[in-house]
């Protein structure tokens, strides 16, 4: 299917292009001080606890992006399938590589600098965050991969994206990168860790907003998909809000309220694309969140 | 407004704080679009004279409190209860904790639509602000 001279200056590809611009390699974030910090951190503060929840904390990274990684090619597909626009299926592609990217990061940390197996993670993997991080996302995208038929395959999409792209990425990832590295940065940690936080939290910023776009695109024409949209939030609500608590530790490393604050403010955001809160996102909104 | 202090979860303190919620400007403004009556939940605190849960169901309205009446749980109606124990009522209604991030910690028992409390977050946490504006003798310090 052509690209057309509207989907060539859509916003879509323009998310496309802008991924193009902001390449960036895992290899090369220099991790070189991490592992002195990394040991400090375990002799100084196991008191706080502060190891135990920075582990906590880049195994949900870890897992999440695995996940991602693993569930974003039905998207492509289905937008294909569904005629959905060539400008979408250019701008997956660098999603796709980017998920895989943002796991290679955590991969290469873990072996590195924590100096352990990935598979340490599951530990620290609890009900909350594997339903709605990994099973619960692997069901809707498996059913996503089997929708036959424009009209089937549309309000599972609009499903899939309110899921990945606005509870996952939206309220979780991005939110949790964001809190991470405030955490980190103003102790002066992990500049490496850091650093990884900072390009992915980037990356993560125009997936969202791609989601923005879709659900508003798609609720603008099918006003019975906001329903779609609203169901799938009041469903995972509950266990985001039991993985963000699971942060509240007595001597918390990040900032529970304000990451709560944030949550709040992307799930609000989300909704409002999708025509929930009766407000309209402005243009400088969306381009706010894929700048960044 | 009575300047005498009540304790909360009474009858005279549901009525100030109905008062309290008229008065807001900035709660009316905030919950232009709240149109659900709301019940909170104080958990039974034998030691400090509720031997049984109690409610605070308030009829609330595009920024209006039509009623705040206490009432037994069993007799709730509201679509929205939020519930919590004594501890974390009363730093809520000192403003040291907001609802939603005592909701988010888990502090605050939900039932009803969290999405729809989520997307009226400004509107809850302006509702638990005014009790801040109650003349309040709270139990355990008298
Ligand atoms: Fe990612
Ligand atoms: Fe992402």
């Amino acid at each position: 299917m052509p690209l057309t001279a509207a989907q060539f200056t859509s916003p879509y590809f323009s998310l496309y292009s802008k991924a193009k611009q902001l390449h960036w390699d895992p290899a090369d974030v220099d991790l070189s001080a991490d592992r002195a910090q990394w040991a400090m951190i375990k002799r100084e503060h196991a008191g706080e606890r502060y190891d135990e929840q920075i582990l906590r904390l880049t195994s949900l990274f870890y897992e999440g992006e695995e996940s991602v990684t693993r569930t974003l090619a039905p998207f492509c597909s289905a937008v294909s399938r569904a005629g959905l626009g060539v400008d979408k299926e250019l701008f997956l592609t660098t999603q796709l590589y980017e998920e895989a990217k943002h796991f290679d990061f955590f991969a290469r940390y873990f072996a590195e600098v924590f100096e352990v197996d990935g598979a340490i993670t599951r530990q620290y993997i609890t009900p909350a965050p594997q339903a709605v991080l990994i099973a619960d996302l692997e069901e809707v995208t498996e059913r996503l991969r089997r929708a036959e038929g424009r009209d089937r395959i549309i309000p599972v999409f609009a499903e899939s994206v309110t899921h990945y792209m606005g509870v996952v990425e939206a309220m979780l990832a991005r939110t949790g990168y964001v809190g991470a590295h405030d955490a980190l940065a103003t102790r002066g940690w992990l500049p490496g860790l850091q650093e990884g936080f900072r390009l992915v939290k980037r990356d993560e910023g125009r997936h969202v907003t791609f989601g923005m776009r879709c659900i508003a695109e798609l609720t603008a024409e099918r006003p019975e998909l906001r329903e779609v949209v609203s169901a799938t939030f009041e469903r995972h609500l509950p266990n985001v809000l039991a993985t963000v608590a699971e942060f509240d530790y007595p001597q918390p490393l990040v900032d529970i309220d304000k990451l709560s604050a944030y949550a709040l403010a992307q799930y609000q955001r989300f909704a409002a694309a999708a025509g929930l809160g009766g407000e309209v996102l402005s243009e400088a909104e969306y381009a706010e969140e894929g700048d960044r | 407004m009575s300047a005498v202090a009540h304790r909360p979860f009474t009858p005279e303190w549901a009525a100030a704080f109905q008062d309290a919620i008229e008065a807001d400007m900035t709660y009316r403004e905030l919950a232009a679009k709240w149109t659900w009556p709301v019940a909170l939940v104080l958990d039974a605190a034998p030691e400090l004279g509720y031997p049984d849960a109690v409610a605070v169901e308030l009829t609330l309205d595009r920024g209006r409190c039509h009623g705040a009446v206490i009432r037994h749980t069993d007799a709730v109606t509201a679509p929205f209860v939020l519930r919590a124990p004594y501890a974390t009522w009363k730093l809520v209604m000192r403003g040291e904790l907001d609802p939603l991030a005592g909701v988010t910690r888990g502090r605050i028992g939900v039932k009803g639509s969290l999405a729809t409390l989520m997307m009226h977050a400004r509107s809850a946490s302006a509702l638990c602000a005014c009790a801040r504006a109650v003349p309040t003798r709270f139990p355990d310090e008298s």
